[in-house]
């Protein structure tokens, strides 16, 4: 068994709850039985779940409630309401997952299971910026680079709000295009995920992402993220080494599966290939009609050989729109406000060509990894010939992009369950050779 | 955000003063689609989070009668409560299809906005816009008028009537109105008074149009169309003095004896007494 998937130590992990303005403590070392934490790309916000198994020693009943304070489990003695801190420290062989200074925050709790000795509570957690999310409410009018609006975003409503949320900057990337909106009392994760799929860079493809990791929020465009150097190396092979003190086994997947591998009824549906995009300018009342091939070579980068299209002859979607003229400036003059011929149908080739292969692993724990991050899988070939020449899968194996991570925390081990995607087959990019 | 009571992608918003193509004296060479800055409760603040210059531009829709064959204002200054619909899926190009009633109880009413309206009522005369003949019933008194006769030409007209019959005939003939058309051979021909109406409005429209050109302010724009007003109406009863010159000339004034046979005729009809009481007032003209 690899070290990395061994047992986890919970160095830290304490329940805080304000009840009358005491703060009650709840250590919950030896009682969580099970812990998961989940980042994804496609999600703004950090979550977590957790199962406690509670005896009934765990925190005295408030007085309103029981008068004579008796001690009892955290479900009903604390009682969990929601809204209550968890920090935690998890150190597994190969990093430790830290959120002492930036503890989540209790969404709800089931009691599943319940007898008269004991129960099991299921907490659902949420990271702080969830909960500042909910509470903001953009009003004002954004101009300018959407990376420049997006980091104006997140400091008025999430670190100008909790000094526990910290953003690095190098973590939210300029884009190549300004765009005037107006916040329109709508929250900022839902504006700033409405402008990632807006935003084009300088010389990559359109389609950017907005999340958050253990780091912190991100906004990056697919591009950055597919070209970022690799971290860390994993390999599938029926094979365990031998020495419990090499450190491969804790690179090696344990379980995979391929969820999807293309699906071109839905990508020809989604115009991926082939789309006729159609502009109505209101200032002039010219029409204009513009096809978009994924010939054209607008792919400029991926994470392995070569993106495979099918043979397509015609447009197969129409992308209408009208264009916004100055709608947002002072005065009646201005040109066109984030021209979508410079994002629309290259963003959603991008982001339907990202999805176009899906795999799920499992892996030694490996707090290090983040959701965004890119790593590489080899998987064994399956040959009638030789596999000395090389056992590796030469089209299966290459560069992928994590798109979910959950870090599983169990009292016997701890592994870490992976969706990958990849935009093309082969070992080496052509392009982006990392 | 959804709104509770409108359907998704439609709202209801207050266009601030000061914030259309026209109230800039149509300077803005890029104005388009007859655009008015609108604030939406429930997606743009109430307060100064966004001041009025901030918020988007939105195009105004007009009924079909106002395509190429005609084409009219569409009567937004500021002020109004309108309802519309977002042009795209991000809500930021709104289209106003309608405005509600516009309450013309002036009191309480702001004349404009220093960064929000905060969604009070504003001044149906704003941004400097002055009353026209179908509003003088309410509201403040303009400062002058713009399109009504003045005392001079109404006397001056008034002393070269005989009587209040042809006074209104005279009045109506002046108008364009047809009065007692089909019988009296002395009116215009209907078809040439619409003529010359439908020449009168295109060299008024002509004028505030080039007025409307060549004035740098608002001020400078109201003078115009007031001394060109001026000057039509001028022309307006110069025409109905010819025109009844020339109904004299058909069917001449009567004569002193004629006058003298009418009256005697009047005292036998209604008595001296009577008939000196008409002569006392105010309209006797040639029958005194």
């Amino acid at each position: 068994m690899a070290k990395a998937s061994a047992a986890s130590k919970y160095s830290e992990i304490t329940l805080t709850k304000d009840r009358d303005g005491e703060e009650i403590k709840v250590q919950l070392e030896g009682k969580t039985v099970e812990f998961n934490y989940y980042e994804s790309i496609m999600s703004p916000n950090i979550t977590a779940n957790m199962v406690i198994m509670d005896t009934g020693y765990s925190a005295r009943y408030n007085k309103k409630y029981d008068k004579q304070e008796r001690v009892g489990s955290i479900y009903n003695a604390l009682p969990l309401t929601g809204n209550e801190k968890l920090k935690f420290r998890i150190e597994s062989s190969l990093g430790e997952l830290d959120f002492v200074n930036r503890p989540l925050f209790v969404n709800g709790s089931t009691s599943p299971d319940q007898d008269s000795q004991r129960e099991a509570i299921l907490l659902s957690l949420f990271s702080e910026g969830a909960k500042l999310n909910s509470e903001s409410t953009a009003m004002r009018k954004y101009q300018g680079n959407i990376g420049d609006s997006v980091k104006l975003l997140i400091k008025q409503f999430l670190t100008g709000k909790s000094e526990s949320i910290k953003v690095k900057q190098e973590n939210i990337q300029n884009t190549a295009n300004p765009y005037s909106f107006a916040g329109n009392s709508k929250s900022v994760f839902e504006i700033c995920c409405n402008l990632a799929s807006k935003s084009t860079t300088e010389k990559d493809s359109a389609g950017f992402f907005f999340f958050e990791t253990k780091d912190g929020f991100q906004f990056k465009s697919i591009d950055s993220l597919i070209s970022q150097p690799i971290s860390a190396r994993y390999f599938k092979s029926e094979v365990l080494l031998e020495s419990m003190n090499t450190d491969q086994n804790d690179f090696k997947i344990l379980a995979s599966h391929m969820r999807k591998n293309q699906n071109v009824l839905n990508a020809l549906n989604a115009g991926v290939y082939f789309s006729r995009n159609i502009y109505f300018n209101p200032q002039t009342f010219e029409e204009t009609e513009i096809e978009y091939q994924f010939t054209d070579g607008k792919l400029v980068k991926s994470l392995g050989k070569s993106a495979e299209a099918p043979d397509v002859n015609a447009y197969t979607k129409t992308n209408y729109n009208i264009l916004d003229i100055g709608t947002l400036e002072e005065t009646v003059k201005g040109g066109d406000n984030n021209d979508p011929k410079d994002y629309q149908a290259q963003a959603a080739m991008r982001y339907n060509i990202l999805f176009s292969q899906l795999v799920d692993i499992q892996v030694p724990c490996n707090p290090n990894l983040r959701a965004g991050d890119t790593i590489d899988c080899y998987f064994e070939i399956i040959t009638q010939s030789k596999k000395e020449q090389g056992y590796m899968d030469p089209v299966q194996s290459g560069k992928y992009l994590i798109v979910d991570l959950c870090h599983h925390y169990e009292p016997t081990r701890s592994i870490t369950s992976l969706t990958l995607a990849r935009d093309s087959y082969g070992l080496y990019t052509e392009k982006n050779k990392s | 955000m959804k709104s509770a009571s409108l359907p998704q992608g439609f709202f209801l918003g207050q266009i601030p003063p000061n914030w259309n193509e026209y109230v800039r004296t149509l300077s803005w060479e890029d104005a388009h689609n007859n655009r008015v800055k609108v604030r939406i409760p429930g997606k743009h603040s109430k307060g100064d989070e966004i001041c009025d210059k901030d918020l988007p531009w939105a195009i105004v829709e007009q009924s079909t009668s106002s395509g190429h064959l005609n084409g009219s204002s569409v009567g937004l200054w500021g002020g109004e409560w309108v309802t519309g619909y977002f042009l795209d899926r991000d809500e930021q190009i709104p289209v106003i299809t309608g405005v509600l009633g516009v309450n013309i109880t002036q009191e309480n009413k702001i004349k404009k906005s220093a960064c929000s309206t905060e969604f009070k009522p504003v001044n149906r005369f704003n941004s400097g816009l002055d009353t026209i003949a179908t509003q003088r019933k309410s509201g403040p008194k303009p400062p002058g008028p713009l399109t009504e006769i003045d005392e001079n030409t109404k006397k001056e007209v008034k002393q070269s009537l005989s009587s209040p019959e042809e006074a209104e005939a005279a009045r109506l003939a002046a108008e364009g109105q047809t009065g007692d058309l089909f019988n009296n051979p002395n009116v215009q021909n209907p078809e040439e008074a619409a003529q010359t109406d439908a020449q009168r409005r295109e060299e008024a429209n002509r004028r505030v149009a080039a007025a409307a050109l060549t004035a740098s302010t608002q001020e400078e724009m109201t003078t115009d169309a007031a001394s060109s007003a001026k000057e039509l109406n001028q022309k307006r009863m110069e025409a109905a003095q010819a025109r009844i010159d020339a109904a004299n000339k058909l069917n001449p004034p009567p004569t002193p004896q004629q006058l003298e046979e009418i009256r005697n005729e009047r005292i036998g009809r209604l008595g001296l007494e009577r008939v000196l009481e008409i002569e006392s007032g105010p309209f006797s003209g040639g029958y005194k």
